[in-house]
């Protein structure tokens, strides 16, 4: 392009050297493309193909089991808006989402503010915290089933030293779904808070201090000057977690399957059941595509409010 | 509401007004005990189920079932580490979750590098658009493209074997790996890089003498993070792994949760498999805490 600017009186040496420029830019541009090439392929052929099929499949009554594979069109979304399984996985699944998301965020600023403070043994606390993103949930979902079990779990025991009575945690609905909520909050916080912590230690020590000298109180400080300062990063935070919630699906596996009866049934817990369990590989990929135009709606609604708001400070 | 609130309680008439520094001392003891009162039921919170697992573990199975618990063991023993080792294959478990986890850490952050170099340093058209896809392609739910995964995986006979989970897995750290890796080479002072290209270094060259070098406590700090996340991975094997050639150690757990002789749920081999995958990645994650905690960080900051 700027060879063309350049009157016709220029030397041949600057037209060869600016022909060399570039061909040295343009192999620069290919050496781009090829450092990115592994990473986009990957996830292509890995994440965006069979993405794409999911939605394909999603019109198709595609099951091994019946050796079908036929386009039904809009079927299996109807049938889906009929299936009071699912429609009871979904209404948990934002109860899930909206109250889970919440407590990790808040608990997740609870722990950072607490690590960004100055105590004797520091060092083990924040070691400690890191023991839970650490552990498979697979792991803490096990462990939980006995842990909370009536008769012979730690939970309850600890409270029949207290109160006397020990609830069946994970045979009522409400209870089983408050688990559920509290382990995915347990294991998923600290790292929240990590994050948190970052962002309280990028709050510069002047705005404590001013706060300080206009005489606000710790609460005060808390709300006008760090909050703020957080707000970018909290909201991202939202968008992040709140869309891996409907992942989330070690927890329910390995703790309650569902029960009781489908209280803690999540969209992706379901959707393997249908894809897995009942070989509906169609009707199981339209599940799949509305689990994901949920977290899409979510994200941009998320995304949209961080934006006004942005504009708002 | 003020005015109530600084009226000193009746009983205690003399003391916070006229000396100023006890109240001042008070105060402070009193936060400093707040203080500490919260940093022990933190601790507590977030150790108990895991003291819950270790004290499980080591108490034989017969002493698991009393009312009420006993917190410290009576008998610790390791039986049901022997139980599980004959109901799971553990040392082809634990062979496979390190192959996996270490060859998806691996291969995750070489990818990475390279793209996050791209991203960081060369001007070419659509590298915006590309980076910003690579991340969104991150927000589609696993969920949301693992029936078509498994029917590929089907066809292409990569069912029930490492390397397709190697596969899988690596494509699910892309995105971060990406996020991260790219706010790290960019964190790097480009004069280093300029010099070097002064000097006639290329590109490549530049990559592999400075910005490796530079880069290499990040580069353990993401490697680290993936081993973390590798070794936890539970969803894919559970698809994919049809034997024990490619059950990991998180898919041993529902192996060992059901106890042939005794035909109940044995929540003591749970717990003594939960311990054996534990350990291992608490250790790492101790060890490395502060590699870690800093790879974390990073990704945050430019969110």
């Amino acid at each position: 392009m700027s060879i063309n600017a350049i009157p016709g009186t220029a030397k041949a040496s600057t037209m060869q050297a600016l022909a060399g420029t570039r061909r040295r830019r343009t192999r620069l541009i290919l050496l781009g493309y090829a450092l990115v090439a592994p990473a986009v392929i990957w996830r292509l052929a890995i994440a965006i193909y069979p993405f794409l099929n999911t939605i394909l499949q999603s019109f198709t009554n595609t099951s091994p089991l019946a050796g079908t594979s036929r386009f039904i069109g809009l079927g299996n979304y109807v049938r889906m808006f009929h299936d009071p399984v699912v429609m009871q996985s979904l209404s948990f699944t934002f109860l899930f989402t909206i109250v889970s998301t919440a407590a990790q965020l808040v608990y997740a600023l609870g722990i950072a503010l607490l690590l960004n403070r100055a105590f004797r043994g520091r060092g083990f606390v924040r070691a400690i915290n890191l023991l839970p993103w650490a552990m498979p949930a697979i792991v803490i979902a096990t462990a939980s089933q006995w842990m909370f079990n009536s008769q012979f779990g730690m939970i309850d025991d600890l409270i029949a030293r207290v109160l006397p009575f020990r609830p069946i945690w994970l045979a009522d609905p409400t209870l089983a779904r408050g688990v559920v909520i509290l382990l995915d909050v347990w294991k998923n916080a600290p790292w929240a808070a990590i994050l948190l912590l970052a962002g309280l230690q990028n709050v510069p020590r002047e705005l404590y201090e001013a706060a300080k000298v206009d005489g606000a109180s710790a609460w005060r400080t808390f709300y006008s000057v760090v909050l703020p300062m957080l707000a970018p990063l909290i909201f991202t935070l939202l968008i992040f977690i709140s869309a891996y919630r409907v992942l989330a699906f070690d927890l329910i596996y390995g703790l309650t399957q569902g029960g009781p009866g489908n209280a803690t049934t999540l969209l992706s817990y379901q959707i393997y059941q249908l894809a897995f369990n009942g070989l509906y590989y169609g009707y199981g990929s339209t599940v799949a595509v509305f689990a994901f135009l949920i977290v899409l709606t979510m994200s941009l609604i998320f995304f949209l409010f961080m934006r006004q708001s942005e504009r708002a400070l | 509401m003020s005015i109530t609130k600084t009226q000193t309680p009746p009983t205690t008439p003399v003391s916070v007004p006229a000396h100023p520094v006890p109240s001042r001392f008070l105060r402070r003891a009193r936060g400093t005990l707040t203080l500490y009162g919260v940093v022990v039921l933190f601790a507590l919170f977030t150790l108990a189920p895991i003291y819950w697992i270790i004290l499980s573990a080591i108490t034989p199975i017969s002493e698991l079932f009393t009312t009420p618990l006993n917190y410290i063991p009576v008998h610790p023993s390791l039986i049901n580490f022997e139980t599980v080792a004959q109901i799971v294959p553990l040392g082809q478990q634990f062979l496979n979750s390190v192959v996996l986890s270490v060859l998806s850490a691996s291969f995750s952050v070489v990818v990475c590098l390279l793209a996050a170099y791209a991203f960081a340093r060369i001007r070419f058209p659509g590298s915006n658009l590309l980076f910003l896809g690579l991340l969104l392609s991150g927000y589609v739910p696993t969920i949301a493209m693992i029936i078509p995964l498994f029917q590929m995986f089907e066809n292409l006979s990569l069912l029930d074997s490492l390397q397709g989970l190697v596969i899988l897995l690596v494509s699910f750290m892309l995105p971060t790996s990406v996020w991260i890796m790219t706010s790290f080479v960019r964190q790097i002072p480009i004069q280093l890089e300029e010099s070097a290209q002064i000097d006639g270094a290329n590109f490549l060259a530049t990559l592999w003498y400075i910005v490796i070098p530079v880069l290499r406590p990040s580069i353990a700090t993401l490697f680290l993070i993936n081993l973390v996340t590798g070794w936890q991975e539970f969803f894919f094997p559970l698809i994919f792994s049809r034997s024990n050639d490619s059950a990991t150690l998180t898919l041993g757990i529902t192996q060992a949760a059901v106890n042939p002789q005794f035909q109940t749920v044995a929540w003591g081999n749970e717990a003594a498999m939960g311990l054996i995958v534990i350990i291992p990645v608490f250790l790492i994650t101790l060890v490395f805490q502060k590699q870690i905690v800093e790879g974390l960080m990073a990704g945050s900051l430019k969110g």
